[in-house]
């Protein structure tokens, strides 16, 4: 036994300090680099000796933080985390549920303020322009559509009452689509990606059917889409935020067959295109971004087609992936990110001759938006 | 710094490390453990290093003060003029606002690293001299060694001087102590970062829970975090000292065992205990005095110990707590616990502790009568709710083993993994793994994923 302690003691001394001085010497030699995509930020560099900021302890914070910002292998250790936390029975990292073959979004709670702030805003806007039809789609998120796949015993908001309180609050001339007895009948398909906050292209789809009357545009033909296959190999944010590994998803882009020729253009960097589909975004570390490349202030779709209809919509990004089944149905959708935009709306109804308002958010964005009152309430 | 910083374990040790095992004159040695020291000390806030030197002179001359004093009352005027000096400073920083609460003014003042610990240890070094035990230092670099050595500066140890001076004029070092030292670094740095911050994370997770059970499990989060933060750190320190041929005594000694409160004290936090014993319990008559005296001497020692917690209420009433709770013992119940089985003994330690980290925990009195209240069922309706399952669902895998691991089966473990052929072999890699873990652990803290422009 004496002996086993004692090369016991051996080795420890052997190994461990061999482990310190090789990691230290990779982590040394290997070169920094400067954005981590996983996590969404530009990663410390070495920082550059000041005497100033010696004194104030920042430069050394900064080494700090550039050594484990630039630390080798970084990505790994956190899959080796979340792997260990998942295995020893982990449930919830942050506001991410870890469920059996997904994650998921916890609900957020009302923001009391800001929400009060928008009801008021959007009602105005209707006695502002009670000539247009506003109607409003409110997704509801996987926690509570697939809470059947939430771990035992979490216990989160129910966005049902949620949704039922915000409709409540609306004037009754604002079109409520109710999309949530639509979603719930098909719950066990793939509406919510696994890896991301978003919905499926098949969520929207089901959305857009449930909701198409209430849009006043007739219900729209089921069969009507041509499906194709972006990418299968979508890793989406809840997958960053919580380190998983393993879990993939498939991003599916349905194209209706009766797609009328448009021209889709960004207002705020004056690109335009013959497609709603950024290629770049879909093979970039979002694949989301498949849908007009991301969120944008203002974007412009232009049909050519027949119809009389000019659609406004003030939107979260649930929307982007919606939108592609609106085209067909309206001469022109002029589409408002408020959290990006800041001109005035009113002159944007009049030059765009608007004939529908439409708002398109999910639950866990709407509850705390804190923008869409400063747009539609100047 | 921190021992659980990336760059601590694979920067500033690695380096350390071959500087000193390339210098061999122990004078050499001992200037680049006190500049590392020094940069370890003062690696975020350099200014706080200014108060490190006045601290050391002023102790370095109080020293020979005393022992050239050739009267008496000389020498107490020098200790009591040390002593003062250090605990003042001590105040300054973290009493200042509490005791003067009704000073219209506050003084922000951000207090430098480990400055408790230290300045315990430099009215060690004073007391210890004034008391004949040890001569005073003549060797600046070596008083500057004992007070600054960054294995202890932050969190303790607080090693008394009597116990170190040997050690401080030069060390030998083999690969058994490095080997020794390193697995005790990597012990506490898996107490610290994979057990300890599970803790936490429960703890702050079950902090607005109402239950019965929720504020049981919430209390006794805390009571492993702390043990596992405190006793992790306290092995990297003295693992890390003994890498550099520092042999300190361990801290801690599996204190959820004890078999009464008293036998706690003796495992929990050693070198504080035995500071407080040997520099204000024993000097004031200890417990050969009469009753009266007695229970004097022990509510002096526990409101400093209460005190030297924290600035807060709490602190104090935890320190009068342990202090009753100890007379208690003494005079009555040791009597009854002895005839009893071991494990009554136990449970009564384990609930008594219990009770002092709810105290411990709290950001006010009040606020630590409502958390005791609830788990007595008082201001609460529920025995058990969803969130307390939820809890036990996801940590039940941490609370169980940490609480295995509480005991001493570990030390039973190794020893029957000792008994199989390359038993060695197979614990080495097991350390090895768990080593990757906590780097695993560590790397994901720092992990921030940004998604400002995802929705």
């Amino acid at each position: 036994m004496k002996k086993m302690k004692f090369r016991l003691n051996h080795y420890s001394a052997l190994v461990f300090i061999c482990i310190f001085i090789v990691t230290m010497s990779i982590n040394l030699i290997v070169s920094d680099k400067a954005k981590s995509l996983s996590e969404n930020r530009s990663l410390q560099q070495y920082p550059v000796m000041n005497m100033d900021e010696v004194l104030t302890g920042d430069y050394q914070s900064k080494l700090n933080t550039w050594f484990s910002d630039q630390f080798v292998g970084r990505d790994f250790f956190v899959h080796t985390k979340y792997l260990v936390s998942k295995w020893t029975g982990l449930k919830q990292i942050d506001n991410v549920f870890i469920c059996k073959d997904r994650l998921i979004e916890d609900a957020n709670d009302f923001n009391e303020t800001q929400f009060k702030r928008n009801v008021d805003a959007m009602n105005a806007f209707y006695t502002k322009y009670p000539s247009l039809r506003h109607t409003f789609v409110l997704a509801p998120n996987a926690v509570f559509v697939q809470k059947e796949y939430l771990p035992k015993d979490a216990e989160v908001l129910d966005q049902n009452e949620q949704i039922d309180y915000i409709y409540k609050c609306l004037a009754p001339e604002i079109v409520r689509a109710d999309i949530r007895a639509t979603l719930n009948e098909h719950k066990d398909e793939y509406l919510y990606y696994k890896t991301d906050h978003h919905w499926t292209s098949l969520g929207a789809y089901y959305a857009f059917l449930s909701s198409s009357s209430s849009l006043g545009i007739g219900n729209a033909n089921a069969d009507n889409y041509d499906i194709y296959l972006g990418t299968d190999s979508f890793v989406g944010t809840l997958a960053n935020k919580t380190g998983s590994v393993g879990l993939k998803d498939t991003v599916e882009l349905y194209v209706p067959k009766d797609l009328p020729e448009y021209v889709c253009t960004n207002v705020s960097t004056g690109k335009s295109s013959r497609t709603i589909y950024s290629s770049k975004g879909l093979s970039s570390n979002d694949a989301y971004t498949v849908f007009f490349g991301g969120n944008a202030g203002l974007i412009r779709l232009e049909m050519n087609n027949s119809s009389n209809k000019r659609l406004l919509v003030f939107k979260d990004s649930y929307a982007n992936a919606y939108l592609q089944f609106l085209i067909p149905y309206y001469r022109t959708i002029t589409i408002i990110d408020p959290r990006y935009y800041y001109d005035d709306v009113n002159r944007l109804i009049q030059s765009e001759v608007i004939t529908d308002i439409l708002y398109m958010y999910n639950t866990n964005t709407f509850v705390q938006d804190t923008s869409l009152a400063d747009v539609i309430g100047s | 710094m921190t021992f659980n910083s990336l760059l601590f374990i694979f920067c500033f040790l690695p380096i350390l490390m071959i500087l000193y095992y390339i210098v061999r004159l122990p004078i050499l040695r001992n200037i680049v453990l006190v500049l590392f020291s020094f940069l370890f000390y003062s690696w975020l806030d350099p200014s706080s290093l200014v108060l490190m030197v006045v601290i050391i002179l002023w102790n370095y001359l109080t020293g020979i003060e005393i022992e050239r004093a050739t009267i008496q009352r000389k020498k107490r005027i020098a200790l009591i003029s040390g002593v003062v000096f250090n605990v003042g400073i001590l105040c300054i920083y973290k009493y200042f606002n509490f005791f003067f609460g009704f000073l219209p003014f506050q003084l922000t003042l951000s207090m430098p690293i480990g400055l408790s610990f230290f300045t315990f240890s430099a009215i060690s070094y004073i007391a210890d001299v004034y008391m004949g035990k040890v001569e005073c230092q003549y060797n600046l670099l070596e008083l500057s060694l004992y007070i600054s050595f960054f294995g202890k500066v932050s969190m303790g140890p607080i090693v008394q001087y009597g116990k170190m001076r040997d050690q401080l004029k030069e060390r030998e070092i083999d690969q058994q102590m490095i080997g020794l030292g390193l697995r005790l670094f990597v012990i506490g740095l898996i107490k610290k970062v994979i057990f300890a911050d599970q803790f936490a994370l429960l703890w702050s997770n079950l902090a607005n829970n109402t239950s019965v059970a929720g504020t049981w499990l919430y209390a006794i989060s805390y009571m492993l975090q702390i043990y596992f933060d405190f006793s992790g750190y306290s092995d990297m320190a003295i693992g890390i000292s003994r890498i550099f041929g520092f042999e300190f005594e361990p801290n801690f000694d599996h204190p959820y065992m004890a078999t009464s409160v008293q036998d706690f004290w003796r495992r929990w936090h050693i070198s504080l205990s035995r500071w407080f014993r040997d520099y204000i319990y024993i000097p004031l008559g200890g417990s050969r005095v009469e009753n009266k005296v007695y229970v004097r001497n022990i509510f002096v020692v526990w409101l400093c110990t209460g005190l030297w917690h924290g600035a807060n209420f709490t602190f104090i009433l935890w320190g009068l707590y342990f202090g009753c709770i100890l007379l208690i013992e003494k005079f009555w119940l040791k009597k009854i616990l002895d005839k009893l089985p071991n494990i009554f003994g136990r449970l009564y330690t384990l609930f008594i502790v219990l009770i002092s980290w709810v105290l411990f925990m709290s950001p006010s009195i009040i606020e630590a009568f409502q958390c005791m209240g609830r788990m007595f069922g008082i201001g609460t309706k529920a025995l058990v709710d969803v969130d307390f399952r939820f809890m036990m669902d996801s940590y039940g895998f941490w609370i169980f083993t940490g609480i295995i691991f509480c005991t001493n089966i570990y030390d039973y473990i190794e020893n029957i993994i000792f008994k199989f052929r390359n038993g060695e072999k197979l614990l080495i890699g097991m350390y090895i793994l768990l080593f990757f873990v906590a780097i695993a652990f560590i790397v994901a803290s720092t992990f921030q994923s940004f998604l400002y422009f995802a929705f």
